[in-house]
């Protein structure tokens, strides 16, 4: 019969590094977003043409920052993966995915909301936002190969290629605004962006708002990565246990 | 005293409460900011197009606070609904071993062997 193993004495000092680590994020993140929100809400100036929706902005674009961070990861989990075949990446890469469809709805949904006040729609087939719509179907499709594809080795490979080929979308997307005519805003993130666009209070606090969310993501990306470690672990207990039954 | 590992997602939840405070406390002092706001030049930023039947209705401070405040309750609602169900997921996943666990201790009792069944959960 199947004795699981206790852990081991000498891995628990690590596990416990690891785990004030985690928490030390968790604090971080927790203390950071306190100070954007003071700096949204009570410190940037606001916008002389947008008016108060202009706000939006040091949400939005931090989220948007982390849709095409997960694709990054997805993709490079996913090449790492089908290179080892180490099952680690597989669960990167699927941690990264679940990420990548919650940030790429609020981004779209976010996007729409401030389009709105600002361009009198909530939506029109502008090539940026075309293409965001576009990359939130590929992690959609990600998942529900994960879900309803085949199981074990072949499903993480098939999605893996998927994973590759939906990457081709984040350069795209990022220059959406240099390559088509759009309505959009020109970039002020990355080495295409313009330098000097935003007044010096509201680039701060622009600055502040990416760091508080990538900092977030880490912590919940870890979380979630550690979770679905375990859901494999357990699977692979479920399968050693019916097959010795 | 009890580890915070008994209770895998209590720190989440504290983070999570945190969040929201600072949020609710932001937005409950809403009147200060567009006050401030409306007392302050600033500098046009980003240029965007905005479309001419909007353009005048936008420059009011207090004009779009709705489609603002739907933004920051969306995003937390998505953001907290994940980490919930996540949580859920963990406590899934900790019934499955204790049932688990159960099973084996069982059937090796019933052996005659020591029981002993732990499997590593990180919490």
């Amino acid at each position: 019969m199947t004795e699981m193993a206790a852990p081991s004495s000498a891995t628990k000092p690590a596990t416990k590094g690891r785990g004030l680590f985690r928490d030390g994020l968790m604090v971080v993140s927790a203390a950071l977003m306190a100070v954007t929100l003071w700096m949204i809400f009570f410190y940037v100036p606001t916008e002389a043409n947008l008016g108060v929706s202009q706000r939006i902005f040091y949400f939005h674009v931090p989220l948007g920052w982390l849709g095409m961070l997960s694709i990054v990861i997805v993709a490079f989990a996913a090449l790492m993966h089908l290179k080892t075949q180490n099952p680690k990446w597989d669960a990167l890469a699927y941690s990264a995915a679940e990420f990548g469809v919650i940030f790429a709805t609020l981004i779209i949904v976010t996007g729409a909301i401030w389009a709105k006040p600002v361009w009198g729609v909530w939506w029109t087939w502008d090539a940026k936002l075309t293409t965001t719509l576009i990359l939130w179907f590929i992690y959609v499709s990600y998942l529900m190969l994960r879900a309803y594809g085949p199981k074990g080795s072949q499903g993480s490979r098939y999605s893996s290629v998927l994973a590759l080929i939906g990457a081709i979308d984040a350069p795209i997307i990022y220059l959406a605004t240099v390559w088509w005519r759009t309505a959009h805003p020109e970039l002020v993130i990355g080495p295409s962006a313009e330098s000097g666009g935003l007044e010096s209070r509201m680039q701060l606090a622009f600055l502040i708002s990416v760091i508080t969310f990538t900092v977030m993501y880490a912590y919940l990306l870890w979380e979630r990565y550690s979770l679905r470690r375990q859901e494999d672990a357990l699977d692979e207990v479920h399968q050693t246990v019916s097959l010795r039954a | 005293m009890k580890s915070i590992k008994q209770f895998p997602f209590a720190h989440k939840l504290v983070f999570a409460a945190l969040v929201m405070s600072a949020l609710l406390a932001s937005y409950a002092a809403f009147g200060g900011i567009t006050a401030y706001a409306s007392s302050v030049p600033a500098e046009p930023t980003i240029e965007v197009v905005v479309a001419p039947q909007v353009a005048e209705e936008a420059r009011k401070p207090e004009a779009n606070l709705p489609y603002l405040f739907a933004v920051f309750i969306i995003t937390w609602a998505l953001m907290f609904g994940y980490v919930f169900y996540m949580s859920r997921r963990q406590r899934t996943l900790r019934n499955e071993i204790e049932a688990l666990k159960s099973v084996l201790n069982e059937k090796q009792g019933v052996a005659g062997k020591p029981a002993r069944a732990e499997v590593e959960v990180q919490s």
